[in-house]
């Protein structure tokens, strides 16, 4: 019941948050879809004098791109979050909880994932108007995305963890968040880059979830011929295995920094 | 209602290693107030935090009505309310409401069932008013009375607070105080106070913890440590019409002297031991001895010469 607790409350201030700071996350908001246009535009065929772009890829795109805005967030947002906790003192006060401190990022998670996932709806619609895209995003795509973002949030509970004792992490998670959005296929095409960062871009658990939902959005690909794939059990130990060590690394952390008494020090 | 046993906290820099708390072993118990003092890292914050597991222990142990704490039982914090120095404690940007809503709920309580509690302190603290005001647009000693409302939320049995009147005007200091007692002698809680102000911790607690470089060097009645370390002064007021009478014997004391007519007035503070020794100095001299007033040392005083030591 507590525990339950903690997530609503989390849940609450994140609300609460959205709607004090909601000039910022609308700005951001309008960056990223500049960023998308940059995408689509930089690959346009200018030859003719006019704009002459290829529909079916920019749907490969906004795909991508939608997917990768989830794991901007998923990747960076607890660990920034945390910080800033440090940051203002307040975090002391919420580890008095009689429950350990990845109740509260749960909490926080869950409701900024209803977060964006309202404001990747209206993207989506932008999109879809603006380049006449007809992409049907079924359920199974769906629940493919859950598992893919459940991978990612183990990535961010990781540097959440780590955040809890080196504080400062933003451009490690700057990074790896601009390495999934060029090297997963979210927008640029795998098959460009060399083979050993293909390779590697495999153990990503975006890179396996972004091609099997593509697979069922563009070619129709049912759930149940995905599941019977040996790739589709990869991407599940894949997902499992970043959540377990993003749970264990954040666990040992939080141990550490209470150890060290770096809770209330930023 | 709350034990340490040997309760240690090393840090270390590098190789060296820095003992914040060592072997610290107390018992404290409900409905009295314990006032820590010490000078600055002597431990008193660490203590705190040890106690509410903010901080885990090198070694040693924290009981809460008998079940340890450590390595594992943290379900015993939902025991404790805690009001940290240095730290926010509550929210800048949001409203008291809020503020008061997210704790309840991160606390597991029924916001509905809380907010006649909340409006209560809200009352009591003079806050009733800015229920909807933005934290960061109240004054200093509003936002650490709202700090103590929400620690008080889940009505804990134990409530640790590290400098709860720091930037507080003495309304509200007093106010607060008043509080304090009434939360250990009336709700029989346990409490908890760390602060700088020694007159505060005199006037507030039952029982002190004197802390010095992470050990414990008194633990016990304040009144007890007031009067078996201090040292029992007079205070004489005489007067003289003969200039003599004030010489080097006398001049000492730093007597505070005051000509008004013929007459010299004089009041000095003479230790116990020197006591018989000026009277007869003064008797010897034919001074008019107008009154003799024996006076304990503050807990300022006795805590600055335990220090000096």
């Amino acid at each position: 019941m507590k525990i339950t607790g903690i997530i609503l409350a989390e849940g609450y201030r994140e609300l609460m948050y959205f709607k004090r700071y909601s000039f910022e996350r609308l700005s951001s908001t309008i960056m990223l879809v500049f960023i998308f246009l940059g995408f689509v535009y930089s690959s346009a065929d200018f030859s003719t004098g006019a704009i002459r772009y290829d529909t079916n890829a920019i749907a490969h795109k906004a795909v991508g791109f939608l997917v990768w805005f989830f794991a901007l967030d998923a990747v960076g947002h607890l660990s920034s979050a945390i910080r800033e906790d440090m940051h203002i003192g307040i975090l002391e006060q919420i580890a008095l909880s009689p429950y350990p401190l990845i109740y509260n990022l749960y909490g926080r998670s869950i409701s900024r994932f209803f977060i964006n996932l309202s404001i990747a709806t209206v993207m989506f619609l932008l999109f879809s108007v603006f380049f006449d895209l007809h992409i049907k995003f079924g359920f199974s795509a769906f629940v493919i995305f859950l598992l893919t973002y459940a991978g990612l949030y183990g990535m961010g509970l990781a540097f959440a963890g780590l955040t809890l004792v080196f504080k400062r992490l933003g451009p490690v998670t700057t990074i790896v968040r601009f390495f999934l959005l060029i090297f997963t296929g979210a927008v640029i095409p795998l098959s460009v880059f060399p083979e050993f960062l293909q390779k590697f871009s495999q153990f990503i658990p975006m890179t396996t979830g972004l091609a099997i939902m593509k697979a069922m959005i563009f070619e129709n690909v049912s759930f149940f011929s995905i599941v019977s794939e040996k790739g589709f059990l990869y991407f599940i130990l894949n997902t499992a295995v970043y959540l377990l060590l993003g749970i264990i690394t954040f666990s040992f952390f939080e141990k550490e920094a209470r150890k060290n008494g770096a809770l209330g020090t930023y | 209602m709350l034990e340490t046993k040997n309760l240690s906290k090393h840090y270390y820099n590098g190789y060296r290693q820095i003992i914040a708390l060592d072997k610290v072993s107390l018992s404290f118990e409900k409905g009295k107030v314990y006032g820590v003092v010490g000078h600055n890292g002597a431990g008193k914050t660490t203590l705190i935090k040890l106690l509410c597991g903010l901080v885990f222990p090198t070694y040693g142990f924290v009981y809460i009505n008998k079940k340890s704490l450590y390595p594992k039982n943290f379900e015993l914090l939902s025991n404790i309310g805690a009001i940290l120095e240095g730290s926010r404690n509550i929210f800048w940007n949001l409203t008291p409401l809020q503020n008061v809503k997210y704790f309840s709920m991160l606390r597991g309580l029924s916001y509905k069932n809380i907010l006649p509690v909340a409006k209560s302190y809200f009352e009591i603290f003079e806050l009733e008013d800015k229920l909807n005001t933005p934290v960061r647009n109240l004054s200093q000693g509003m936002k650490q009375k709202l700090a103590i409302i929400v620690s008080l939320l889940h009505n804990p049995e134990i409530l640790l607070l590290d400098e709860p009147t720091l930037g507080l005007d003495p309304n509200s200091s007093y106010s607060m105080q008043k509080l304090i007692r009434d939360i250990a002698v009336t709700q029989k809680k346990l409490v908890i106070i760390t602060s700088h102000q020694l007159n505060l911790i005199e006037k507030l607690s039952d029982e002190l913890v004197l802390l010095s470089k992470g050990s414990v060097c008194y633990f016990g009645s304040i009144k007890n440590f007031v009067t078996k370390k201090s040292e029992q002064v007079y205070i004489l007021t005489v007067t003289s019409s003969d200039g003599k009478t004030f010489n080097k014997e006398i001049l000492k004391y730093k007597p505070k002297l005051e000509r008004i007519g013929g007459e010299i007035f004089a009041t000095i503070r003479i230790p116990e031991s020197d006591l018989d020794q000026v009277l007869t100095h003064l008797v010897y001299r034919n001074t008019k001895i107008l009154n003799i007033e024996k006076q304990n040392s503050s807990l300022e005083e006795v805590f600055l010469k335990e220090v000096a030591k």
